[in-house]
């Protein structure tokens, strides 16, 4: 009852420092995280105060049975969200990387606070669909804020696992010793050990080197051996990776940890898959992580590289993103680790779209010296951090180490960087953050394929024949569809029909000067084709008929389009 | 100690007849009349039906339990006919069912599991008119990626209810008859001076008018090869994603929820208890492995050379002293590539398990020599029980057709044709047609074709109904064999006092199954439940600690535990060993201290 009466004062407190429980408003505020329910809480007022922009509905319920909540944008003057191009952005994937969610709010906030007033904006709701589910792991978001944790733990679904094959689940936790709402290090006094203490800073340790004498070994994060196998904290919450458990080259937990027991056997993600496979109109895909301030693009392993059409669609996107966002890196996903079952290696290759992991915040920005950046030698910089916890964020950011007395270890101390620190911006750096990253995100929404059909020859060929030539040209960056989709026969690729007369041949354009045009030997009224980024492509029907004629544009995720004309 | 259980064949066999009032096994069933003999079934105390799944053409997967999984015994699980052609498999699985319902004492030791129809939607395609086969639900996929979906479907062109094949007369023809057995269609060969003649189809016509023949049927998804090890994306019949199935992932998930699975039987089309897996098959690529630095330092291993998995293990073995350590860095070291084959040290048990099986078959005067089989699948239920669950798992052919002599096939490299040509002559010794014979039809695409070809499901309607159970009574008891190889651990222990208060306790355990607990894959992917030797929580250990895995222990192996505790005052501490998918005899002992 104790440790209870602990943790609700402890969570209270913590929410005071940096997630305050505000009335939410709309515009919203991002001077705090949001909690949970504060996250449902904002969605609803952004519906509620833009009910013909938005739609709100609940996606499914997570592992623990709460509810994940996905916000749609789109003018639906200008037609239904399923017709236009999509663009599907979520954060929150690891319990523990809550501004993710952050963005995705503020980025709903600015597009429909923006909405009649600026013209970008303006024109991109009117143009396309946006679909938000800020928080995908809910249950991991929750105990985040009302769990002690660290920066690092409770990324994991809420399924158990036997982590230490004993047989037993999740049965040794990380413990809050001190009750103070923070999973922070355990050191020992030991002139044997490998550490002494930083002779600029006390609170900071460093290693020793050879024949110098010891002060302190550390003992890792706070915790007991609760199940006394004389390990520490080895089986924790789960873990289920919710970021490994998706159906594309999903490899076992014995070959990628935290697969889980098969693929979208989490819950809440089962849910989500299905929420975006019914969005087939959704072309881009944006998936907010901290930390290390990265874009990360497919492929996630090194066995084959994408196809090279895609990676310059990326690379469009991707180099105007480090520049919207300095310091952050544009690059493949192998190149941070191989991972196996991500959510973005099934968004681009099972989903067909277009997909971006951002990585949020840098903690080089926490600086204390005249430069924008802190020193890369990891000592001079967590220097330069506690200068900062002490002068920019007046202690909240780091616990001074207190003396405790651990059943098994004795006279130890707890302390050092506490939960909400480190992967996380002090909230005076967040709204930046957030408006880069939203900023980079309304870019890529922004070159989303928008496809003018045109008809630039219509001649007579006698005898009721006509020779019509068709141009599609794509005004934006993003193909219509993605390489990867088109060679692996994916879905039924974009198609121009032709109707109204009989199709006595039909063929694509190679070169319309020289007319060399390969013709399809059977059913010339329907061409299959893909529009690649600000690009064109031309196709020649020769019809036989008089009247009118109907030609069609059709694709599953560009938006429609039919011109009809006169033969003549 | 040896387990005492022995089955007895004679006695159940008896009983089976005498009070066989259970299953239909003698005629060909639908899925619904199947349902709802099992429905009947299910009314006896012991046995319970769980539809696992519905399939996307609406019949349910059936699995019949046999115990209860609250019982904490181990089970055996039999999957029968995830191919859904196989009908002969999943007559064996109702044979199997009706042999448990009457045995009184056999099935005691184990839980069984029964999947009669892993495929019901293809296997329902027998009763289907015109009737066709295929691996495939009802799933609906769009095969050809086309603007419609199932619109270039099979077309009985001769009416005679059966999809077949088709043969064309085209200039472009690379197939002609053979002259030694004109029913027999293969590839012209020009190095011979042959001319082809025809283009080989399925029954059908160009329904959507794309210059294609049946590229867009009705359906589907093929459900054994829809599972996630070495899932092979991008192809139609494979599904959207791996586990894309209700078929599938009802298996997957089931799998997830049960641990007490200790083995696996598959009666389909393969056969490894014939055909044992071999080290040089297919997939068997030799692993290269590199030591990862942190690794190398602490071990004491070369981090610049590249190790075959033996020469690791031998360097291991030399530079670790901690044993169990030592495993457990080859094993993850291992875990860097996903693994293919059968691992080398599993082909032990299942040559060993084979030879057993073709001395069972000689014994009830059954053929020894059998034609090859194909191995599994990628992608397929079999890998996906091995791999990731590492369980033994044992594919049976329930009728497999004796091997034909002086086969011809071996001069024959066209695997299909060769199969032809041994269903023809099996089916022509035993007088049975499994085959129509070629005919001319009128066709609104061609000039010249003719329909024919081997039946649907002639693997199936080969096998003489009479002799249909008289073969299950002699082949499948032999699951009762497999069963009774899971791995059986019986406990031993001794005390004796180091000083004043402080007694050493040593318990041994000794696997007396003829499987490893668990198998080398078991090993590898961690992912059988481990067996627990236990003790009372509140024990002062100076060594030792109240809950210890056991990492593994091999087929006839006992292995020693040693424990060191402070005893104030007399006592008697209960030993208890925590194991889910293994026999433990004994498990509960109490022991007392000085």
């Amino acid at each position: 009852m104790k440790q209870i009466l602990t943790t609700l004062f402890v969570t209270f407190s913590m929410i005071n420092v940096n997630a305050r429980q505000n009335a939410i408003e709309i515009p919203l505020r991002f001077d705090h995280y949001y909690a949970y329910e504060e996250v449902n809480e904002a969605l609803f007022k952004l519906h509620e105060t833009y009910p013909k922009l938005t739609k709100l509905e609940v996606v499914g319920k997570s592992d623990e049975d709460r509810e994940i909540m996905a916000l749609t944008i789109n003018n639906a003057k200008t037609g239904s969200d399923i017709e236009k191009p999509g663009i599907y952005v979520d954060g929150n994937i690891h319990g523990n990387e809550i501004q993710a969610s952050e963005v995705c709010l503020y980025l709903a906030n600015y597009l429909l606070e923006k909405y009649g007033t600026n013209k970008t904006v303006t024109d991109l709701v009117d143009r396309i669909s946006m679909y938000i589910i800020p928080s995908v792991n809910v249950d991991g978001r929750w105990h985040f804020f009302n769990d002690a944790n660290n920066p690092n733990t409770n990324r994991s679904l809420r399924r158990p696992q036997d982590d230490d094959n004993d047989g037993l689940y999740d049965e040794d936790p990380y413990d809050d010793l001190d009750g103070d709402g923070n999973i922070c290090y355990m050191r020992i006094k030991n002139p044997d050990g490998k550490y002494k203490t930083h002779p600029k800073d006390k609170r900071l340790m460093v290693e020793i080197k050879p024949g110098e004498k010891g002060e302190w070994t550390i003992l890792g994060y706070e915790g007991l051996d609760n199940d006394n196998d004389e390990r520490f904290n080895e089986d924790s919450e789960g873990y289920v990776d919710p970021n490994r458990n998706w159906p594309f080259n999903w490899k076992p937990a014995f070959i990628q940890r935290g697969a889980g027991q098969y693929p979208l056997s989490g819950k809440g993600l089962n849910a989500i898959a299905q929420f975006i496979e019914e969005r087939p109109n959704i072309l881009m895909v944006w998936a907010f992580h901290n930390y290390g301030g990265m874009f990360l693009r497919s492929p996630s392993t090194k066995e084959k590289e994408i196809p090279k059409q895609d990676i310059e669609a990326y690379d469009l996107l991707g180099k105007k993103a480090e520049k919207m966002v300095p310091g952050y890196n544009y690059m493949p996903s192998y190149d941070l680790y191989p991972t196996y079952g991500d959510f973005g290696e099934f968004t681009y290759n099972m989903m067909g779209a277009f997909t971006f992991v951002g990585e949020l915040y840098q903690n080089d920005s926490e600086t204390f010296n005249k430069e924008a950046k802190n020193p890369d030698e990891s000592n001079q910089k967590d220097y330069e951090r506690l200068q900062f916890n002490d002068y920019l964020a007046h202690g909240e950011l780091y616990k001074e180490w207190k003396t405790f007395n651990h059943p098994d270890y004795g006279e130890i101390e707890i302390g050092g960087w506490v939960k909400m620190s480190s992967r996380l911006p002090h909230p005076f750096l967040l709204p930046e953050l957030l408006h880069r990253n939203a900023a980079a995100v309304i870019y890529s929404a922004n070159q989303l394929p928008e496809v003018e059909m045109e008809i630039f020859e219509n001649d007579a060929l006698g005898n009721n024949l006509y020779k019509i030539r068709v141009r599609l040209r794509n005004k934006k960056g993003l193909h219509t569809m993605s390489m990867q989709s088109w060679q692996n026969k994916l879905y039924t690729p974009d198609h121009i029909v032709i109707s109204g007369a009989k199709v006595i041949a039909g063929g694509k354009i190679n070169n319309r000067f020289t007319n060399d045009v390969t013709y399809k030997e059977h059913k010339p009224e329907i061409q299959f084709t893909r529009v690649p980024g600000f690009s064109t492509v031309e196709y020649e029907f020769i019809v036989e008929g008089k009247g009118t004629v109907q030609i069609d544009y059709k694709s599953r995720k560009a938006k429609n389009n039919n011109i009809i004309i006169n033969l003549k | 100690m040896k387990h005492v259980y022995k089955f007895h064949l004679v006695r159940l066999l008896l009983l089976s007849t005498l009070f066989f009032s259970g299953l239909n096994v003698s005629a060909q069933q639908s899925i619904s009349e199947i349902s709802k003999q099992l429905e009947q079934l299910a009314s006896n105390q012991k046995i319970s039906l769980e539809k696992l799944a519905y399939t996307t053409g609406k019949h349910p997967v059936n699995l019949i339990k046999f115990g209860k999984t609250k019982e904490n015994k181990p089970a055996i699980f039999v999957a029968a006919n995830l191919d859904g052609t196989n009908l002969m498999a999943t007559r064996g699985a109702l044979w199997l069912a009706n042999f448990l319902t009457n045995s009184t004492n056999s099935s005691n030791e184990f839980i069984w599991y029964i999947l009669p129809c892993g495929n019901p939607d293809a296997y329902q395609r027998y009763f289907e008119n015109p009737q066709w086969e295929s691996n495939t639900n009802k799933t609906t996929v769009n095969n050809d990626n086309d603007e419609q979906t199932d619109e270039d479907g099979l077309d009985d062109l001769n009416g005679d209810g059966l999809i077949t094949q088709m043969l064309v007369k085209h200039p472009l023809g690379e197939y002609i008859k053979d002259t030694a057995d004109t029913r027999i269609v293969r590839r012209a060969k020009p190095e011979k001076g042959e001319k082809g003649m025809y283009k080989l189809f399925s029954e059908g016509i160009d329904n959507d008018g794309d210059g294609e023949y049946n590229e867009d049927t009705r359906g589907g998804v093929n459900i054994n090869r829809n599972f996630n090890y070495l899932y092979e994306p991008y192809v139609p019949e494979h599904g959207k994603w791996n586990s894309s199935e209700p078929e599938t992932h009802a298996l997957m998930k089931f799998f997830a929820e049960h641990p007490e699975i200790a083995m696996v039987i598959v009666l389909d089309k393969h056969d490894n208890l014939l055909f044992p897996p071999e080290t040089d098959s297919k997939n068997n690529k030799s692993q290269k492995i590199k030591v990862p630095g942190y690794y190398a330092n602490r071990l004491g291993i070369d981090a610049s050379k590249v190790y075959s998995p033996e020469e690791l293990k031998k360097e291991i073995d030399q530079n670790v002293e901690d044993k169990e350590l030592g495993n457990r860095v080859y094993l993850n070291l291992l875990n860097s590539t996903p693994p293919e084959n059968i691992q080398s040290d599993d082909l032990k048990f299942y040559k060993q398990i084979s030879n057993e099986y073709t001395q069972f078959l000689t014994k009830n005067n059954l053929p020894e020599k059998y034609h090859k089989l194909p191995e599994w699948n990628n992608g397929s239920f079999e890998q996906f029980a091995y791999f990731e669950y590492g369980l033994p798992v044992f594919s049976m052919n329930v009728y497999p057709f004796p091997e034909r002599e002086n086969s011809k096939s071996k001069k024959n490299d066209d695997k299909n044709n060769s199969e032809t040509e041994q269903l023809l002559a099996y089916s022509d010794s035993l007088n049975v047609t499994v085959f129509v014979d070629w005919e001319t039809v009128s066709h609104p695409d061609f000039d010249y074709v003719e329909v024919g070809g081997l039946m649907p499901f002639a693997h199936s309607i080969i096998v003489p109904a009479d002799s249909l159970e008289t073969r299950f009574e002699k082949q499948l008891p032999f699951i009762y064999k497999l069963a009774e190889k899971i791995p059986t651990l019986t406990t031993e222990h001794s005390i004796s006092k180091k000083s004043e208060g402080i007694v050493k306790l040593e318990i041994f355990i000794t696997n007396n199954g003829a499987l490893p607990c668990p198998t080398f894959m078991g090993q590898r992917n961690r992912k059988p439940a481990p067996v627990v030797i236990t003790l009372d929580n509140n024990l002062e250990f100076l060594s030792g600690k109240a809950r210890t895995p056991l990492e593994n222990i091999d087929a006839g192996q006992t292995k020693k535990f040693t424990y060191l505790i402070n005893v104030k005052e007399s006592k008697v501490l209960t030993l208890y060993i925590e194991a889910k998918n293994v026999i433990v005899h004994q498990p509960t002992v109490k022991i007392k201290l000085q």
